[in-house]
């Protein structure tokens, strides 16, 4: 947008210098709606030279008491330019009412005669209030050369702004696009004021478009609703980049005018020396946003291959040679050309050529900004080399686009193109390869030797080996689980081969099993079947240490085998009793307490361990 | 066989707390960029940007291989050559580290073989692989030893094909285990290098004030025999030539 901004300067610089070989006369009279008696002030004004000689004509005014107000020089700083203009002015007082016509004020220079616009003015009678209005200034455009002007109020959004000094407007050439077809984004500053400094342009916001100016910016003069007005009209080419609503956000531009509030009526006064020093009133002027419809490219009929690219597109393609040897470099280049947004283009797809290396392809464009529309042309150059001999061809290239205008997509083609390729001096040498033409297989012939390329599909881990446990461990674990297996199948063998040692080794395991199953029925105070269960724990335990049946055995077959086995008397009396307490239990009519019952437990698990140390001892000996 | 060995790497990882690591967006980008400069043509950058993942700890097979794709179309020969012996031992069955691997071995004069064919054929079997991989098959076939002697264990020696099996199995065994074993000792005794200066001059001792007595030109494989300061005692086994180079012209696979 600095581009822009330049522009502009560039421009009212160079209108100015236009400007500055004639001489332009204006005439304003204020106010232009009086009553009889009341003063207007005439102003003429005579800006490019100032060396003139006597005066300007006054009309025939027999309507008005006209009265000389004096001649004032001023300088003013404009668009960088010193500009001097000569201000004569006159005190006009109507004589009666009515509308009355001022006629042409005339100045002779240089053997031409320059001349003001009519005003007009309105008198009211005597005492009566008239409405003032703003003062008219119609410029007086000298013959030249300068921009041809649009119809008078044709230009899009001026006529509410009918009447102001400056102000400026932003309009677009139409407002539903698709994605990257181009609007024309037009700006133009309209100003009929004196500005005393440059303006300050503010471009609005295009976030979401790529944009490309378009100079150069025109000039000229437009007349609105009577009043002539100077305009700077700045185009810029907008490509939407993305589909939705899109806003493009006012523009402003600062200008420095003259101070108009603190004017006192003073038809003598000048105010040349006010406006120098005081510096002026800073104006901010604005334009409207406006919302565009942005468009996705349709999906429906896309080709597979589409580019992309949009706009009204012409492709070619060519070789820099039409014969070259093995190994020489040969550029292909694709030129796309024609009218939307050069830049972002997209590349070509090059088909598989067979017979060539590929390099990589770089691209260049040229854009070209004529009447308003941006053209040019896209270039994609890709080297490739020929590796065999004979006749190669490359396969026609196509290219698909979409075409805004036609709302359709486009296919372009060029047909396929041919190189004569000779053998070479010297085997095509590519980096790290090397040539060969001796046949590996059926049908197989090996071109250019060369490395595999890079490794894409993997993950970056680490690499960890394995740690020194897992060979240690893997090596060790299969024997001490075949030693396990041993063990195992070994005592299997001796358990199935001895059913008494089978027993003996089980007989604790079974005993503490019916004594937890007695001491489950303690708790729930069953003591008949607490005290079978106890009872049965004592015979099975002893019974299969003794080697005696089960079912069979009796309270006195066992306490005989304890004797003969040497056991304590005192401990084999115990057995005995607690044999009967339990006979007793079983069978008597009446309860057992609690207490009593867990004692009897308890003396049960002691008998158990007990007799289990006598029984082993007794088994070693 | 090979399918069993990346079975069995893949559950090791799985149950490693490192399978939960992800490579960082960082290091993914480097790696990109890496690859788009291989592409581009620019391989200095290339090296740069395998280098910088290496440095923050991401060394495996893979980053090697492209290390040496970028140095040897860089024409760095004997630098290309390392890489790719230090791939091919992070990742010994891959076919593309050995075809590159060969590729440029072939850029390298290799002094003749005088050995007959049957001396050639045994020397490239026993090297054929390496010291862990045959350890590896070695415990493979003890595991099978081992379920055939269980099963003899639980059918109490029943069965002459059972038997038989496990007599192979143990045959077998002691094969590989004595392969596995020689190998790992050689490995563990023998270090090789690989020439990484275009020429690289053996002097007599380790010093510049010693003579100079051969070149060995890049991309040679050698011997390392030793190392003092700043220079390497390298030996030619074919040749029987020794001698003493920088340091930094050879570069040791360890």
């Amino acid at each position: 947008m600095r581009k822009i901004m330049g522009s502009i300067i560039l421009c009212a610089l160079t209108a100015s210098a236009a400007w500055a070989q004639e001489i332009s006369i204006s005439a304003m009279a204020n106010p232009q709606q009086a009553a009889v008696g009341q003063h207007i002030r005439l102003v003429v004004t005579i800006e490019g030279k100032v060396n003139l000689k006597g005066s300007p004509r006054l009309p025939d005014m027999p309507e008005f008491q006209v009265y000389e107000g004096g001649r004032s020089s001023n300088f003013s700083f404009v668009n960088g330019k010193i500009s001097s203009a000569l201000k004569f002015t006159y005190v006009l007082v109507p004589k009666g009412t009515g509308n009355f016509t001022i006629g042409p004020v005339q100045i002779d220079h240089a053997g031409r005669t320059y001349s003001t616009q009519p005003i007009q003015i309105q008198v009211g009678s005597s005492g009566r209030a008239v409405q003032p209005s703003r003062p008219s200034r119609p410029p007086v455009v000298p013959p030249g050369p300068r921009a041809k002007p649009p119809k008078t109020d044709t230009l899009p959004g001026t006529s509410r702004y009918a009447g102001k000094g400056a102000f400026i407007t932003t309009s677009v050439d139409h407002r539903r696009v698709y994605v990257n077809e181009p609007v024309i984004l037009t700006f133009r500053f309209f100003s009929r004021i004196r500005l005393l400094s440059q303006p300050q342009y503010q471009p609005p916001d295009t976030s979401g478009f790529w944009a490309e100016d378009l100079p150069p910016q025109r000039n000229y003069n437009v007349r609105i609703q009577g009043q002539e007005y100077q305009v700077i009209e700045i185009k810029t080419a907008l490509f939407p980049t993305t589909a939705g609503k899109l806003t493009i956000s006012p523009a402003t531009l600062v200008v420095q005018t003259r101070d108009f509030r603190r004017r006192s009526f003073d038809p003598l006064g000048d105010d040349f020396f006010r406006d120098f020093f005081s510096g002026g009133q800073q104006v901010k002027l604005s334009s409207d946003p406006i919302n565009l419809e942005v468009k996705p490219i349709p999906r429906e009929g896309r080709p597979k291959e589409f580019s992309g690219t949009v706009g009204q597109w012409s492709l070619s393609a060519k070789l820099d040679r039409k014969q070259a040897k093995v190994g020489e470099a040969v550029t292909m280049e694709i030129r796309i050309f024609g009218e939307g947004n050069v830049k972002s283009v997209g590349k070509p797809r090059i088909p598989v050529l067979k017979g060539f290396k590929v390099y990589e392809t770089v691209s260049s464009s040229e854009v070209q900004k004529q009447k308003g529309r941006v053209k040019g042309v896209k270039i994609y150059r890709t080297l490739i080399r020929p590796e065999v001999t004979g006749k190669l061809t490359i396969p026609p290239i196509i290219y698909n686009y979409f075409n805004p205008g036609k709302r359709r997509f486009e296919k372009l083609e060029v047909p396929s193109l041919s190189l004569e390729v000779l053998p070479g001096k010297t085997q095509p040498v590519v980096v790290g390869s090397r040539s060969t033409s001796e046949p590996v297989g059926p049908g197989v012939k090996v071109v250019a030797e060369d490395i595999r390329y890079l490794k894409t599909n993997f993950s970056l881990k680490p690499f960890r080996p394995w740690p020194a446990w897992i060979w240690i461990a893997g090596f060790l674990l299969p024997p001490i689980g075949l030693g396990a297996l041993w063990f195992w199948q070994r005592r299997q063998d001796q358990l199935a081969s001895d059913p008494r040692y089978a027993r003996r080794l089980k007989a604790e395991q079974s005993a503490r099993r019916v004594l937890r199953q007695a001491r489950t029925q303690r708790l729930r105070r069953d003591s008949k079947a607490f005290y079978a269960s106890l009872s049965q724990a004592l015979t099975w335990y002893l019974a299969d240490h003794l080697g005696i049946s089960r079912s069979g055995s009796t309270k006195r077959e066992i306490v005989q085998k304890l004797h003969d086995i040497g056991a304590e008397e005192i401990m084999v009396e115990k057995l005995a009793n607690l044999f009967d307490e339990c006979d007793f239990a079983r069978f008597a009519p009446s309860g057992r307490k609690d207490a009593e019952m867990e004692r009897q437990e308890q003396e049960a698990e002691d008998l158990l361990v007990k007799l289990g140390r006598i029984l082993s001892k007794e088994r070693k000996v | 066989m090979r399918r069993i060995f990346i079975l069995a790497g893949s559950l090791f990882w799985l149950v490693s707390p490192l399978a939960a690591e992800g490579p960082a967006d960082e290091s993914g980008q480097k790696l990109a960029g890496a690859r788009a400069a291989f592409d581009s043509g620019d391989y200095a950058r290339a090296v740069a940007d395998y280098h910088w993942l290496l440095d923050q700890g991401w060394e495996n097979a893979e980053l090697y291989y492209n290390l040496g794709n970028a140095e040897f179309k860089q024409h760095h020969l004997g630098r290309a050559i390392a890489y790719y012996r230090w791939a091919l031992k992070k990742s010994p069955f891959d076919d593309d580290i050995r075809y590159n691997l060969r590729h440029v071995r072939s850029f390298v004069r290799q002094p003749p073989d005088r050995s007959g064919p049957l001396a050639r054929l045994g020397r490239d079997l026993f090297n054929r692989f390496s010291g862990p991989i045959l350890a590896g098959v070695a415990w493979i076939v003890f595991l099978i030893l081992a379920i055939l002697t269980g099963s003899l264990i639980i059918t109490r020696g029943r069965g002459d094909a059972l038997r038989w099996f496990a007599g192979t199995a143990g045959v077998f065994f002691l094969f590989f285990a004595a392969w596995a074993s020689v190998r790992l000792i050689i490995e563990k005794k023998v270090c090789w290098g690989v020439v990484v200066a275009v020429q690289a001059e053996a002097r007599n001792g380790p010093g510049p004030e010693y003579q100079v007595g051969f070149t060995v030109p890049e991309g040679r494989e050698v011997r390392i025999l030793g190392r003092e300061k700043e220079w390497t005692a390298i030996g030619l086994p074919r040749e029987g030539y020794k001698g003493w180079v920088l340091a930094q012209e050879v570069w040791a696979d360890r």
